[in-house]
């Protein structure tokens, strides 16, 4: 379903960021907590903060790149800045939920 | 509405001293090159072998059964694992390779006309050929350590998964000029040691020194990211690998010069080196994110288990009583090489090849349109069958050939060819996705957006 401009809000750019998934897991950048900020600025303007899950991630311009293109595919949306960070940096504890259960993470065997 | 601008993707890190993502290597291409030829090498190696296996337990000196070990080693292993450094070094070090495409084509050139010139020559008695060959290989294999050690000079990393690298790469080197030197001895014999003990030595150069060294080193990349997991104990993995480097320069002399000594505690400080790795990797395993552990992974892990086996056993080889029974050697061989060195590459090359053939097909697709997962482009189940028969052939090849059962040489022969082709199929339908993504039509671009420049 298409936004118009005024309707472009973060939940649309973070649901834009879930269609980049990591090709290994197949866990999209959002729901494996690769994306520490998302801003709209005025103008249609999106500034992204992420991080990958290793400095020595090989998809890691795949994704970025990915990241770019899902973005400026929102209506509405007339600029993309994505940062890459490193800090903090990320572990597996940014995993939501739906990520953990995917990977048959058992919560009890990490809970310490 | 406005066209949207997009940025070009921030390639610098954000964090002093923290390396960027790098992008793939020609494409991937070159590595997809590399592996392809490794692969053709690995069925043609294949077939060999079973027909060697008809015609009765050979000699591990017989000129065929020299070919064919070369057809197995510089053309099957060593391709796969020449493609996936190229792609790795860049990765692994963060930092792009400081050589032009060109070089890196030549290096594939190199190596393919030098492997099928050394294969053809050592299983024909044409020496020279096999010599030309030989220094064609050797060429590509010291431009890789230039390569290799300039991209690790320029890195920051310094941890024994960097290491790793550069030292492989340069017993690779010494590997393939000690097979010249030993082409030159039989020119004109100049060398006054006995042969057989100098061509233990050539073969251990590549075996522990180049593969193994390798291995103890890139698994502790590789592991951790496709299971999502964080290296644990370190200094076990950086101990490990000391280990069996101190060990495999007290061995590898003690070998060409018939020091038993020296010998004998090289291979003991190889086995302490793997136990260290070995327990690093337990630990590593034990803590991972992803629960499910995948055929490929099961099929590397069977390697190195099957590795570390072949370990010890070359270790008791080393005592005299082992050498009296005839065939241990040649059991050895297979159980390092197409047990240990196989199940453990071809288990990794599972996660590898998928993975480049999606950054190559799919990778740039992503963020416009939906695209199949890398571990999808072929269902598991061939590959979870292959380790289990790999395993097989190999348990009872390695049997038949200590005890001198022919027709138990044969039948394991027959079940690894069976083996073989069913990793090629599940290869197959991987890299059909070369040649079928392009039936989707043209890349989709987002809605009022432009590319990126470059």
């Amino acid at each position: 379903m298409n936004h118009p401009v005024s309707h472009c809000d973060r939940e649309h750019l973070l649901n834009a960021c879930r269609q980049v998934f990591d090709p290994e897991f197949g866990i999209n950048v959002v729901d494996l907590g690769l994306i520490y900020a998302i801003d709209l600025e005025a103008g249609g303007h999106v500034r992204v903060r992420m991080t990958l899950t290793s400095f020595y991630c090989p998809a890691g311009t795949i994704i970025i790149d990915g990241v770019h293109h899902a973005l400026a595919a929102v209506p509405g949306v007339t600029s993309v800045d994505v940062q890459l960070v490193w800090e903090p940096l990320w572990n597996p504890d940014r995993l939501s939920p739906d990520a953990r259960e995917r990977l048959g993470w058992d919560e009890t065997a990490f809970s310490e | 509405m406005a066209a949207a601008t997009i940025s070009p993707a921030p390639r610098p890190a954000a964090m002093p001293g923290a390396p960027g993502p790098m992008a793939l290597v020609d494409g991937a291409r070159l590595p997809l090159v590399f592996i392809g030829f490794g692969l053709a090498a690995f069925a043609a190696a294949a077939c060999w072998l079973t027909l060697e296996t008809w015609r009765g337990i050979p000699s591990l000196h017989h000129p065929r059964i020299v070919g064919l070990a070369h057809l197995w080693l510089p053309g099957f292993l060593l391709s796969i694992c020449l493609g996936a450094s190229y792609q790795l070094l860049p990765v692994l070090l963060g930092s792009p390779l400081p050589v032009s495409a060109t070089w890196r084509w030549i290096h594939l050139l190199l190596h393919t006309a030098g492997v099928l010139s050394l294969v053809t020559g050592l299983a024909t008695g044409n020496y020279v050929g096999a010599a030309i060959g030989g220094s064609a290989i050797a060429a590509g294999a010291c431009g890789l350590l230039i390569v290799t050690v300039r991209t690790f000079r320029a890195s920051r990393r310094r941890d024994a998964v960097a290491l790793s690298l550069p030292l492989s790469a340069g017993w690779l080197a010494a590997t393939t000029s000690a097979g010249l030197i030993l082409a030159a001895n039989r020119h004109h014999p100049f060398l006054p040691w006995s042969v057989l003990d100098l061509l233990k030595a050539h073969a251990h150069l590549g075996l522990g020194g180049y593969f193994l060294t390798l291995i103890q080193g890139v698994s502790f990349q590789l592991v951790p990211l496709f299971t999502l997991g964080q290296l644990q104990h370190p200094e076990r993995v950086a101990r490990g690998l000391l280990a069996s480097q101190v060990g495999l320069a007290m061995l590898i002399p003690g070998l060409a010069w018939a020091q038993p000594g020296l010998r004998i505690a090289g291979a003991g400080l190889v086995i302490i080196g793997l136990a260290f790795s070995g327990s690093a990797l337990v630990r590593t395993l034990a803590a991972r994110r992803r629960q499910p552990v995948d055929a490929s992974l099961r099929g590397y892990l069977a390697g190195l288990g099957l590795l570390a086996t072949g370990a010890i056993g070359g270790l008791a080889l080393l005592f005299p009583a082992a050498t009296t029974h005839p065939g241990t050697t040649l059991a050895y061989a297979l159980l390092l090489v197409t047990g240990g060195l196989t199940c453990t590459v071809l288990g990794m090359l599972g996660r590898i090849l998928p993975f480049l053939v999606w950054m190559k097909c799919y990778g740039p697709r992503v963020g416009r349109g939906p695209v199949p997962l890398a571990s999808n482009l072929a269902p598991p189940g061939l590959e979870s069958t292959w380790w289990r028969l790999q395993l097989a052939a190999v348990a009872i090849l390695t049997t038949a050939a200590a005890l001198g059962s022919e027709s138990g040489f044969a039948a394991g022969g027959a079940l690894l060819l069976l083996a073989t082709v069913l990793w090629l199929v599940h290869a197959a339908r991987i890299l059909r996705h070369l040649v079928n993504a392009g039936e989707s039509g043209p890349l989709p671009v987002p809605t009022g957006a432009s590319h990126p420049s470059p």
